[in-house]
């Protein structure tokens, strides 16, 4: 027999297999080669999460007490793969379209982004999931304790419960690592998935071991298994046709509802089109899953003592036959079922609780709303670890509380019954338009009472939660209020009476709220967008045109998708709209798309919520509706090459008008510098001419006085000379007639000669703070040129930071390709409406004394950059003035 | 249509009698292998048309 010590190192071998394969795809995928992990067959491998422990082994317990009723389980969502794929489809279409995050998030945001929605689903989701993860621990811990009763072991645990604690905060600690280890704008965690995929071959190869083991090995081949079947008492079971149907819907409501499902098929799922090989490839898996079922029951009643736990038939009868091997094939199996099941679920309903829950009250509690400082996205994070253990808590609590008693196919029957209330409000959403937020939240609330009062509750047994008086008598002994025969009616199985009153009256009430009720206007644009999500265009706008601006949108952003990501959202926006930088106009359609990418990370109600906070009152109107309404109207009357046309025209209107605005601003720069270079100019030369004179006519002046003058004429024609210089290098520049001398340089060396020649007048003035390890980076370029460009930088923020205690951050992020160098002060920053004029030639936008130069030095830098095939731009949103610099590491040979 | 079919094929022997647990068992994982085939057979000319419209892969890792 297996020493029960060397199966829990065998099972922490497995556990660090998993890791190891998790790591591998998350560096995959990191690094941009998705390949594999993005294969039809993954995704259809990862839907076997749908096979949990309940499958591997409660469905022989199931088999053994109730007959061939177990395949209702898998006949349901076979049944919705091989014909209803077009609703799997439209979910995910809209789960890509929406950035749908969880099934609490498709509710919420097709009601009109209502959060109450969302945090009633999660809620819903989480006690209708929690009988299901202690259904896992239970299971994990049952097939442990076959190992540790009938094994030898030096060491075995006092007491099995502990099993399940260390297996809860293993789990934990997996899905913290793998499930949180980024705030993802798409939510898809390669690294899990992958994982899954690989126990789901796992638990396939097991089961089916197992099966050919039972059929051939113990029971003599096919033709004896069938006489052996015959004559067993699961051909006796009891056949209940009324069961047989509600259990085969139950479980097609199930694989649409439950939140590991929801996550698996819409959430990860990378291409719409894997759709079509999971049709038939999952209803092959789950048809293999339970081929061999009905035999290892059926030879498990025969060689088994009176008795023995049938949920734990596919362990206990390799172990009995003498097959250890086969048994801790079996068992990891098992375990990978209870795992899989476990962790998506984890991220699933961390996902709900952290966007639905943690952070609204968050939002809330925040007096500075979404434009607080901080980085948003570490909140999310820590919500979503923080959630993952509670939900492991409370799996735990329940097996503990529960005792693990119940069988474990009826603790799998109740947590479908109460996911499957989600049900109406969902398809009612994706199919009707005329379904609204107050039907919905009536809907759920009525299914999810009734499921608790007649199922839930119950299931903790007489005297557990509800009183055998009230289970037998109802409430102060109203009859018709029995749990299990509500209105006086009586069915037999309490699961099917459950069932039917939960989800009969939930519909009920869904639609006859919803048509009794009036949709607010965010509502009927959500539900034109969902419910023809294959014929809409984003064209409609959840926002009104709004005065908010760009900036402060920017600033949100960036605490929430990261720096990068948000840059690069808004600098393409603002490019197709014809500007330049990375501020665009704050129109719907900008709106829209920027309140999506959020959703992506914190949830469409959130994100809404974020969006609201900095556009104000400028959410859609009855009369934007109209209005939107009206011109959809117009514009059906255009052809398509007209509307083309007509966005052409708009785009070349804007980059006129922003090219007329910046000519007029030169204008009046090129006014004023030739003012000044005439000043700049006169001044020295009027004082060379004054001592030049005084030096001609006055021979009788002492030797001091003579050097004196002599100096003055020096010092201004030097000065003179450097004016000069700057226009003539300008020139150069610009004509492209420059010599670059290529030479490989050290950043780090540059940024220090940099800082050194900027700071020697007076550096104490200006803290420079920098991180020496991410200026590692070898160029090849033209290190004094990009110097000069640097020197520039730093003494501009010595010049012109007008922070009481003047910093500058100097930030390098270093590409295969491209290097970044960002230099921030937390001064003022520059003004918006100067921000694109300040790499023009004579700009200067202080009049301080201490600025001096004659405004060519960001001119002067941006020819520079452009010569060193890089660019030089301003960063808006950094708090104070902020100029990013991109070269290439390796400068191409001139031609 | 496929999941009606099947919806009327599993519950068809409630209708007419079980038969013996194994004739049931066959009948039963017998329909359930048919369905996959056909859904195979579907599945390929389903591809092909998702093919032809417009990829909806998201290229956003």
């Amino acid at each position: 027999m297996i020493a029960f010590d060397m199966l829990v190192v065998i099972c922490l071998g497995y556990v660090v297999f998993l890791f190891g394969i998790a790591f591998m795809a998350e560096r995959r995928a990191s690094a941009g080669r998705l390949g594999w992990l993005r294969s039809p067959l993954v995704y259809t491998l990862s839907l076997s999460v749908y096979c949990t422990a309940w499958t591997f082994y409660g469905a022989v317990g199931y088999a053994a007490r109730s007959g061939l009723e177990f395949v209702t389980i898998y006949i349901g969502p076979t049944l919705v793969f091989v014909g209803w794929w077009w609703i799997l489809r439209k979910l995910v279409r809209i789960g890509k379209t929406q950035r749908i995050t969880s099934i609490a998030d498709l509710i919420s945001s097709r009601y009109g982004k209502s959060n109450a929605l969302g945090v009633l689903v999660t809620l819903l989701a989480v006690i209708g999931t929690t009988p299901y993860i202690a259904l896992q621990l239970q299971s994990v811990t049952l097939s442990f304790s076959v190992f540790a009763e009938s094994g030898q072991s030096r060491w075995a645990p006092r007491d099995l419960a502990d099993i399940a604690l260390w297996v809860a905060a293993g789990l934990a600690l997996f899905t913290i690592l793998f499930g949180t280890r980024n705030l993802d704008a798409n939510e898809r965690h390669h690294g899990v998935v992958t994982a899954i995929a690989v126990e789901a071959l796992v638990k396939l190869v097991a089961l089916l071991a197992v099966g050919i083991f039972v059929v051939w090995g113990v029971a003599g081949g096919l033709s004896a298994m069938a006489d052996q079947i015959a004559t067993s008492p699961v051909a006796q079971a009891e056949f209940r046709g009324g069961r047989w149907t509600g259990m085969i819907f139950l479980s097609a409501a199930a694989i649409l509802t439950l939140p590991r499902m929801f996550q698996v098929m819409v959430v990860e799922n990378a291409d719409e089109r894997h759709l079509a090989t999971a049709s038939f490839a999952f209803p092959l898996y789950l048809f293999l899953m339970s081929l061999f079922v009905v035999p290892i029951a059926v030879v498990g009643l025969a060689i088994q003592p009176a008795g023995a736990n049938p949920d734990l038939f596919v362990l206990t009868v390799p172990l009995s036959s003498g097959k250890e091997g086969l048994a801790v094939l079996a068992f990891i199996g098992g375990f990978s079922s209870a795992t899989s099941m476990v962790i998506v679920a984890a991220i699933a309903l961390s996902t709900m609780v952290s966007n639905h829950i943690v952070m609204p009250l968050w939002l809330h509690w925040r007096s500075s709303g979404a434009t607080m400082s901080g980085d948003v996205r570490n909140v999310v994070l820590m919500a979503r670890r923080l959630s993952i253990i509670g939900v492991m808590v409370l799996g735990y609590l329940y097996f503990d509380l529960t005792g693990g008693s119940e069988a474990l196919a009826s603790i799998g029957l109740i947590s479908f019954t109460g996911v499957a209330q989600v049900l109406p409000a969902m398809l009612g959403g994706i199919f009707w338009r005329g379904a609204t937020r107050s039907g919905a939240v009536a809907g759920l609330l009525t299914g999810f009472a009734l499921w608790a009062y007649t199922l839930f509750l119950p299931s903790f047994g007489p005297g557990g939660v509800m009183s055998p008086a009230l289970l037998a008598e109802g409430p102060w002994g109203i009859g018709w209020l029995r749990p299990q025969a509500l209105f006086w009616v009586q069915i037999p199985d309490t699961l099917v009476h459950a069932m039917f009153w939960s989800l009969v009256l939930n519909t009920g009430v869904f639609a006859l709220v919803s048509l009794l009720s009036f949709p607010t206007p965010l509502e009927r644009l959500q539900g034109a967008q969902f419910v023809r999500v294959f014929e809409h265009s984003r064209d409609t706008r959840g926002w009104a045109q709004s005065a908010a601006a760009a900036e402060d949108l920017l600033v949100m952003s960036q605490r929430i998708l990261g720096s990068d990501k948000a840059q690069a959202l808004f600098q393409k926006e603002a490019i197709s709209q014809g500007k330049a930088g990375y501020l665009p106009d704050t129109t719907p359609a900008f709106l829209e798309r920027l309140e999506l990418e959020l959703a992506g990370s914190v949830g469409a109600a959130t994100a809404h919520a974020m969006v609201g906070q900095i556009v104000g009152r400028s959410a859609v109107s009855v009369e934007d509706l109209m209005a939107v309404a009206d011109e959809t109207a117009q514009i059906m009357e255009y052809s398509s090459q007209l509307e083309a046309k007509s966005e052409e025209l708009t785009r070349t209107a804007r980059q006129l008008r922003e090219a007329n605005e910046k000519l007029t601003a030169l204008s009046v720069q090129k006014d004023a510098f030739l003012s000044q270079i005439s000043h700049e100019l006169r001044t020295p030369m009027t004082s060379i001419r004054a001592f030049s004179e005084i030096l001609m006519m006055g021979p009788e002046l002492e030797d001091a006085e003579r050097e004196k003058y002599a100096g003055v004429i020096h010092e201004e024609a030097i000065r003179l000379t450097r004016l000069l210089d700057d226009l003539l290098d300008l020139s150069v520049l610009e004509n492209g007639q420059v010599q670059l001398n290529r030479q490989t340089g050290h950043l780090a060396d540059l940024i220090d000669r940099a800082i050194a020649s900027a700071l020697t007048s007076d550096g104490a003035r200006l803290t420079v703070r920098r991180n020496r390890s991410q200026e590692d980076v070898t160029l090849y370029t033209d290190t004094d040129r990009l110097s000069q460009v640097f020197i520039n930088l730093i003494a501009n923020a010595r010049k012109y930071c007008d922070a009481p205690e003047a910093e500058l951050v100097i930030r390098v992020n270093a590409g295969a390709e491209m290097v970044e160098i960002d230099f921030s002060d937390n001064g003022s920053g520059i003004p918006e409406a100067n921000q694109s004029i300040i790499f023009e030639k004579f700009a200067r936008l202080s009049d301080r004394n201490a600025a001096g130069g004659a405004g060519l030095g960001l001119a002067i830098c941006r020819e520079i950059m452009a010569n060193l095939g890089g660019d030089i731009s301003y960063l808006p949103g950094q708090g104070g003035a902020a100029f990013r610099v991109v070269l290439p590491r390796r400068l191409a040979e001139a031609a | 249509m496929l999941p009606f079919l099947g919806m009327f094929l599993f519950v068809m022997p409630l209708l007419i009698g079980l038969g013996s647990t194994t004739v049931f068992l066959v009948y039963v994982f017998s329909v359930w292998l048919g369905l996959i085939a056909l859904a195979a057979l579907i599945s390929g000319r389903l591809a092909a048309a998702l093919n032809d419209e417009e990829p909806t892969t998201e290229d956003r890792t």
